[in-house]
């Protein structure tokens, strides 16, 4: 069996984490395929890791989305040690109580489940990185 | 010779769900009545702009010259999400300006009752097998699985994302609501809205959570509507009647910017900076300042945070 990121810029090997393109020349960072640099055009990327620790700078608890999508879910922004990050949040309650502009977060991973083949496909999200979060 | 440039006709529909019309119908309504508004006809026309991002036919300005006079002049069709309608405007304010046009007829047309969600979801069929694609090699659709891309959440967490910003110690909620009274407030003074209704606090606060803290009457509601303008050059102005001199309104600034690079741009818009410019290039092109300036706006998904961002 192999395991599959959901995307290509998760990473699980050492330990999960996501990876970005960095440009060489001027350091922004990038997740998806480049053609060149959207902030100064150089097309030389390297790989960077992202930091797994994070903070939330904005949130929305998502209560209708297309058919297949499971609601509610909390979808974040996220500051990971300068580089911003899309992800859901993950172990904690959806709801403007527990969901906190601000709150320290982490880098987990879960299973989509197998398909045909037997291969697992791994997904991520960020979780409270308070002990035991706050759910 | 004069540089400056008129709005010599203008006109909109009434938005709203327009089952019975569709774009070309609701296009040519709009810019019949702007064309009759300025008193000149199609055969005065020496370009047309025109914008439609959905619900149209594809190719929108032939298929409207076709319905209400098909001269043959120059169409040029554009497409620029919420500035769709704008562009056209400005397009053939670029003519009029180039040279190449002495009077224009600019038309936008949106015709999404029904519409659903704009983005979001996934039209294809789950696979059947873990494979990588796209531009971050997904194996599944992201949307909901990794953040959110419809409209009423994306524009939640710009809202939110400015209160983190801004150290804002109240309810995210509350505010965003009290925007919204001032909108629905707003809506009664204008025949032409979809809803003109005045809404209440509790009633906005307590209605269906779209994506927190939009509630349902926070969001853009998908509708059908066209409006339309004849576009004008001083010099031609200056041969017409003295009614239409008099009625006339000269643009004083016209200006289209582009999102440039910001740090996390493309995980999230930064739907600021192009506004924030666009607005003081407006204002340096006009000459005068926010505080005698009326500025318009148009028309977007899931706006509420209008202390955001004015589209200009």
């Amino acid at each position: 069996m192999v395991m599959v990121p959901v995307v290509d810029y998760l990473r699980l090997e050492p330990e999960p984490h996501l990876c970005a393109h960095e440009c060489t020349s001027c350091g922004a960072r990038f997740f998806d395929r480049r053609n060149a640099c959207a902030a100064c055009g150089g097309q030389g990327f390297v790989d960077a890791a992202v930091a797994t620790d994070a903070v939330v700078t904005a949130f929305t608890i998502v209560g209708f989305a297309a058919p297949g999508i499971e609601v509610p879910f909390v979808a974040a922004i996220l500051d990971c040690g300068g580089t911003t990050v899309q992800a859901n949040l993950r172990n904690v309650t959806p709801d403007a109580d527990h969901v906190r502009l601000g709150m320290p977060v982490r880098l987990t991973t879960f299973s989509m489940g197998e398909d045909t083949a037997g291969n697992e496909g791994i997904a991520f999200a960020f979780e409270p990185a308070e002990q035991g979060g706050n759910a | 010779m004069s540089d400056d440039i008129y709005i010599l006709g203008i006109s909109m529909t009434r938005f709203g769900k327009h089952p019975d019309f569709d774009a070309v119908d609701l296009g040519a309504q709009a810019a019949l009545t702007a064309l009759a508004d300025g008193d000149v006809a199609m055969s005065d026309m020496d370009v047309i702009g025109a914008g439609n991002l959905l619900g149209g036919p594809g190719g929108f300005g032939q298929m409207l010259q076709k319905q209400i006079g098909q001269t043959g002049v120059p169409v040029y069709n554009v497409q620029n999400a919420c500035a769709t309608g704008a562009t056209a405007l400005r397009t053939v304010i670029m003519a009029i300006k180039a040279g190449e046009a002495d009077m224009g007829l600019a038309v936008g047309v949106e015709k999404l009752s029904g519409a659903g969600l704009l983005l979001g979801g996934s039209k294809a069929a789950d696979r059947d097998t873990w494979t990588p694609s796209g531009r971050v090699g997904a194996i599944a659709p992201t949307d909901g699985r990794i953040g959110t891309i419809t409209m009423p959440g994306v524009f939640a967490q710009i809202g939110m994302q400015y209160l983190y910003e801004q150290s804002y110690a109240g309810v995210p909620l509350e505010l965003f609501a009290r925007i919204s009274q001032k909108n629905h407030a707003h809506s009664t003074l204008n025949p032409l809205a979809t809803y003109q209704k005045e809404l209440s606090l509790e009633q906005i606060m307590g209605d269906f959570m779209v994506a927190y803290p939009n509630t349902r009457p926070m969001c853009s509601a998908n509708c059908d509507g066209a409006a339309a303008a004849v576009v004008v050059s001083g010099d031609r102005l200056a041969t017409m009647s003295a009614e239409q001199r008099r009625r006339a309104v000269r643009i004083r600034a016209s200006v289209l910017t582009s999102d440039p690079y910001t740090e996390g741009c493309q995980v999230l818009f930064d739907v600021n900076t192009l506004t924030r410019r666009a607005a003081e290039a407006a204002y340096a092109q006009a000459g005068v300042g926010p505080r005698i300036s009326i500025s318009s706006s148009c028309t977007t998904a899931s706006r509420p945070p209008s202390w955001c961002t004015t589209t200009t």
